[in-house]
């Protein structure tokens, strides 16, 4: 059984334990998952309550929710799981990870006139898509202006800089 | 008062390291092969059923002919010699005290320290790995990328790369890789359509998110390992691209030319080439386990031992053609543990008997210490009862310079000087 023979097998092993791990967790720890959820996301106006660093999965799951409004398929999350275990270097996985998210052709980003003609809900909205929450007076402040003074950023960069910014590591 | 205040000031060496380990290096590079899967002496060195391993031992003996028909074809040695004669040959090496199960043994190779089975197979392991020495005691601007444990396989192994030792831990963690499960077709999906950032995008992003740092005090994110510096990410970043890129294009695909015959051994200790070549790292580990089929299929085991040595062959054939790492490295092999003397009632398609692993006998290996004609004695083989696993971390210590620098009740085992010059 060489290289290739030998993954799929073990791909239909991870694949099993996977829906058993998906079937657990569904059943014994919905109340913690339910944050995926795109409809019963909390929205609050601080972030002093946030102090739970995401593990792995909740990481790749929260950010592929916040990007495409809906949960990552049980494929995606097995093969997600394979990646963060066969790289030493979580963090670069999840680098990694943003990056191919934000560069799928599925995904939909708004553009920059839609982003000009108003900064200042593009900004709350980006609050809330990923910290769930809204900006502070000054970040939005500070967000606008640095919107407005650098035109040519794109939404995707945007998207990255709050997706691997300190606060999207934690609940 | 001058001298002390001399010794407390940090001094940037030359080669970026902060401190300098206080030992001599013997080479400067050190690639530690673990034959795993259990391998018996009696298969190996005393070449039971012929020399199944001609690209480490000498000898022509032939093969068994009634396992002929289970073996696969597999390219003449890549090497013009045998690598015993490249080095020091132990042939009565000892796995040593602990129970020899293949983590245990996995173990007690990296970690220089005698384990049983209370380990636990999935957290870090308790005793500080050899990668942990290495780093703490050669602290560099790029050691992250300097130490390599390339398993093939997750499991288990990814707790080999640190311990939890509160004098070492994470940040001296191994870059742990195991590129068979990474580079499957599919499984890295979710890493290759990366988007690259040119530099006026990625100073737009670094000037937001340094904004969006300073207002998140709940806690700062250092990393979950902080194995890599900023700058060794973006290296590692661009390899693990082309390697995706590589298997998308099936550059990756029977890269040795051996067909078929190519298992997943070769294909781990290849994609350890691939990093050596790439990073020409300081300590690599990589391990071999196909021969673990042993339990169940004899003839398959020796069909496998075939692979994993002409892989080793491959392996120290690619570090004498890595400029930096050639004529600078020293490549010790050895299994894990070895087998059974007594086969178990499971009977292979060649009449054959397995092989489990736990009694005496599978603590009797050997190991092999290879190297520049300088540094390590040539063509010696060591026929009498000597070292032990628990001798080939504090002999990678010494070979670069930091033995004398870990605190001596970390380890019990003393260095193979017996293979140096």
């Amino acid at each position: 059984m060489n290289f290739w023979e030998y993954n799929k097998t073990i791909a239909l092993k991870v694949s099993t334990l996977l829906l058993c791990v998906l079937l657990m967790t569904t059943s014994s720890c919905k109340k913690d998952l339910s944050i995926y959820e795109i409809n019963e996301v909390h929205v609050s106006n601080s972030n002093i309550d946030k102090n739970g660093l995401k593990k792995d999965i909740e990481f790749v799951s929260q950010a592929y929710s916040d990007l495409f409004e809906k949960p990552i398929s049980g494929g995606a999350l097995e093969e997600a799981i394979i990646a963060f275990n066969a790289i030493g270097d979580r963090d670069l996985v999840r680098d990694m990870m943003i990056r191919d998210l934000l560069n799928k052709s599925t995904l939909s980003l708004p553009d920059r006139t839609t982003i000009n003609a108003d900064v200042d809900l593009f900004v709350n909205k980006t609050y809330k898509k990923f910290y769930k929450r809204l900006p502070a007076p000054f970040e939005l402040f500070s967000l606008r202006n640095m919107i407005i003074q650098n035109q040519d950023m794109q939404a995707k960069e945007i998207y990255y800089a709050f997706m691997t910014a300190n606060e999207y590591n934690y609940f | 008062m001058a001298a002390a205040a001399t010794f407390a000031l940090p001094y940037i060496l030359p080669t970026g390291r902060l401190f300098a380990a206080t030992g001599n290096r013997v080479v400067n590079h050190v690639v530690f092969c673990l034959l795993a899967g259990g391998v018996r002496n009696l298969e190996s060195i005393q070449k039971s059923e012929g020399n199944l391993m001609p690209s480490l031992f000498n000898g022509t003996e032939p093969i068994s002919n009634d396992i002929l028909g289970g073996l696969d074809a597999l390219p003449n040695p890549v090497n013009n010699q045998a690598l015993q004669n490249y080095g020091t040959l132990f042939k009565e090496f000892r796995y040593g005290a602990g129970f020899p199960g293949h983590f245990q043994g996995h173990t007690t190779a990296i970690t220089g320290s005698v384990v049983n089975n209370d380990i636990s197979f999935n957290q870090p392991t308790q005793k500080p790995t050899v990668f942990e020495f290495y780093r703490k005691h050669n602290l560099s601007s790029n050691s992250g990328l300097n130490a390599w444990w390339v398993s093939n396989g997750i499991g288990e192994n990814q707790n080999l790369s640190y311990s939890s030792d509160p004098s070492y831990g994470a940040k001296y963690s191994a870059n742990f890789f195991s590129p068979l499960d990474l580079l499957v077709d599919g499984n890295y999906t979710p890493l290759d359509l990366c988007v690259s950032f040119n530099q006026n995008e990625m100073s737009r992003v670094d000037q937001m998110r340094s904004f969006l740092n300073q207002n998140f005090n709940a806690g700062v994110h250092q990393g979950q390992l902080n194995i890599n510096t900023a700058s060794d990410r973006e290296q590692m970043d661009a390899f693990i691209t082309k390697l995706i890129k590589d298997q998308k294009n099936g550059i990756n695909r029977d890269p040795w030319n051996c067909g078929s015959s190519m298992n997943n051994d070769m294909y781990n200790i290849y994609f350890a080439e691939r990093i050596i070549k790439q990073f020409k790292p300081e300590l690599l580990v990589v391990n071999m386990t196909d021969i673990d089929i042993c339990h169940n299929n004899y003839t398959k085991s020796c069909n496998n031992m075939r692979k994993a040595d002409y892989a080793v062959g491959h392996l120290w054939n690619t570090i004498q053609n890595t400029p930096g790492m050639a004529n600078d490295t020293i490549l010790i092999v050895a299994p894990e543990h070895g087998r059974d003397i007594q086969s178990n009632s499971i009977i292979d398609s060649f009449g054959r008997y397995g092989n489990d692993h736990g009694d005496a006998n599978s603590k009797n290996i050997f190991c092999l210490i290879a190297g520049p004609p300088s540094k390590v004695v040539q063509n010696q083989v060591v026929q009498s009862v000597t070292g032990q696993s628990i001798d080939i971390v504090p002999t990678i210590a010494h070979i670069l310079g930091f033995k004398n620098d870990i605190p001596s009740h970390y380890l019990s085992g003393t260095p193979l000087t017996q293979a140096l010059v």
